[in-house]
């Protein structure tokens, strides 16, 4: 019902957004055509095959690529990163700076814009929201690979985003540490009220984190199917997976994924 | 297999004193006969010798300073010329040829060059070493700031920092151990060019005193410079160590979990 949504509870409206990359001086579509919104305060899940182009479609959000089409934030046509906008990248180790300290590290974004007290306190607020206060002053490198994202996420809240996008950012730590995140996610998400568009290939953590879901398929990518998930706001790793709906979604989700893929594959 | 550090310390003392003990005695026994060639005493006292008449300190403390000064200056302008070229691509593709074939070319020819223009003097020294010592700081930064890794560079347009804030916050730190790289080489081959050009022609310093030495058929003293010069090299080059040490937490770290 998109004629029902008042205008200011819109983010991002986007109207037939196409992306070119150049790769080896060969000029390739990656994404065709998309149109969607995204709205305050809700968390959008996209999901896709690896290798479909949701990055680039997060990077497009983040205002990091050039596109064609209208990407309007806030009704403004988006050109370059956007204030108020996070992205928090899937590749924590180059995305910190091994070089400072955990809570250098996310101060990096604020300091020397506001006074140092309030800074000061930006940054116990988040270090602490995360769960990092013991770790102040350790370095990436001393911590482990969950902490480390956790530190990421830490240094995006720090900037107070209306808006925080997710690229895949759990995809390469362990099962455990991964469901950890995304209870903390959920959490956070609560607390701060955040516009969230989290991508990932794991159909199961899309379910469980989105309010609504995407799937992006087909080279070059189009989205191809959409669904809401009213499962609430609070949910549970072990009752919310095992409840009918979470599996239904999930058998919904599955069903079109494979579909996308002509039926020959499971999703990867 | 893991040994002790002081024991790793002394096995390495054990191959040099079997060395210096085979020299001394195959001259003393007349194994080898040339007549210039001393015996480590002889060495010894020569630089006893040198050492109480104020000569070691007044040299090696000539040979130490242009060394430094020269390296300094080489760094500073090493850093800048590596920051801007490795910082824009059209300057780095039309000069990076260039800079290959300069830092190729063996210096040592280019000394006559200096002594053309600058005759014997202590501008000379300064400029040669310096001259050689840039090459290394700026191939080693150029290659720094070009190996800057993209995701970093995103993170920085992400949190809106300026394009002054990227370069001090991002590119310069992450390109600092290939710098540091850099700056050692440079402090290696500033000392080499400082005595090369003494012992050219300079009238002062180890190089100067060195060559002074042979031709006034004083081996054992010209055998004490070379020590000399040997542990002036070994020691810039660890007190470098130390202070990048002491200045890197990763390094730290580590040396503290050895």
């Amino acid at each position: 019902m998109p004629e029902l949504i008042k205008q200011d509870e819109v983010v991002y409206q986007v109207l037939d957004l196409s992306v070119n990359l150049r790769r080896r001086g060969q000029e390739r579509v990656i994404l065709e055509s998309l149109s969607f919104d995204v709205l305050k305060k809700e968390c959008l899940s996209i999901v896709g095959p690896s290798g479909t182009g949701k990055t680039t479609l997060l990077r497009a959000l983040a205002g990091l690529v050039p596109y064609s089409g209208s990407v309007k934030f806030h009704g403004e046509t988006l050109n370059g990163p956007a204030s108020d906008v996070v992205l928090v990248f899937q590749d924590y180790v180059n995305a910190l700076l091994r070089w400072r300290t955990v809570q250098k590290n996310v101060a990096l974004g604020i300091e020397g814009r506001i006074p140092k007290e309030q800074c000061q306190e930006r940054i116990d607020e988040a270090i602490e929201t995360v769960g990092l206060q013991n770790y102040r002053d350790s370095y990436p490198w001393e911590l482990s690979g969950g902490m480390q994202q956790r530190v990421q996420i830490a240094r995006a809240l720090a900037m107070k985003p209306k808006v925080l996008l997710f690229d895949e950012p759990f995809g390469s730590l362990d099962a455990m540490t991964r469901e950890g995140l995304q209870d903390e996610l959920l959490r956070v998400r609560s607390v701060f009220q955040t516009t969230c568009v989290f991508i990932t290939h794991d159909i199961d953590e899309a379910v469980y984190l989105g309010d609504r879901l995407m799937l992006l398929s087909g080279s070059p990518a189009s989205l191809t199917f959409e669904l809401d998930i009213p499962l609430g706001a609070s949910r549970n790793q072990i009752l919310t997976k095992e409840s009918g709906e979470f599996l239904g979604y999930r058998h919904q989700v599955y069903e079109q994924m494979r579909k996308a893929h002509g039926g020959s594959q499971a999703t990867g | 297999m893991a040994v002790p550090k002081r024991q790793a310390r002394l096995i390495g003392w054990i191959a040099p004193t079997i060395l210096v003990g085979l020299w001394q005695l195959s001259i003393v026994t007349g194994l080898i006969r040339f007549r210039y060639f001393p015996t480590p005493v002889a060495v010894a006292r020569a630089l006893h010798t040198l050492a109480v008449s104020g000569e070691l300190y007044k040299n090696t403390a000539h040979t130490v300073s242009v060394t430094l000064i020269a390296w300094v200056i080489a760094s500073v302008l090493g850093i800048a010329i590596g920051l801007v070229v490795g910082l824009s691509v059209p300057l780095w593709k039309g000069v990076m040829a260039s800079i290959d074939v300069l830092r190729s070319l063996p210096i040592i020819a280019l000394v006559p060059v200096g002594v053309i223009i600058f005759g014997f003097t202590l501008k000379l020294e300064i400029v040669i070493a310096a001259y050689a010592a840039m090459w290394p700081t700026v191939v080693n930064t150029i290659s720094g700031v070009r190996q800057t890794r993209a995701e970093l560079l995103d993170v920085g347009k992400m949190l809106r920092l300026s394009t002054i804030e990227r370069l001090r916050k991002l590119i310069f730190p992450s390109s600092l151990p290939l710098i540091m790289v850099g700056l050692r080489l440079g402090l290696g081959l500033s000392l080499v060019l400082t005595v090369v050009s003494e012992i050219v022609g300079t009238p002062k310093g180890i190089g100067n005193a060195l060559i002074s030495a042979e031709q006034a058929l004083h081996p054992g003293q010209m055998f004490a410079y070379i020590l000399v010069v040997g542990l002036v090299g070994y020691l810039l080059n660890g007190v470098f160590l130390y202070l990048a040490h002491f200045f890197s937490p990763e390094e730290r770290s580590r040396g503290m979990a050895k």
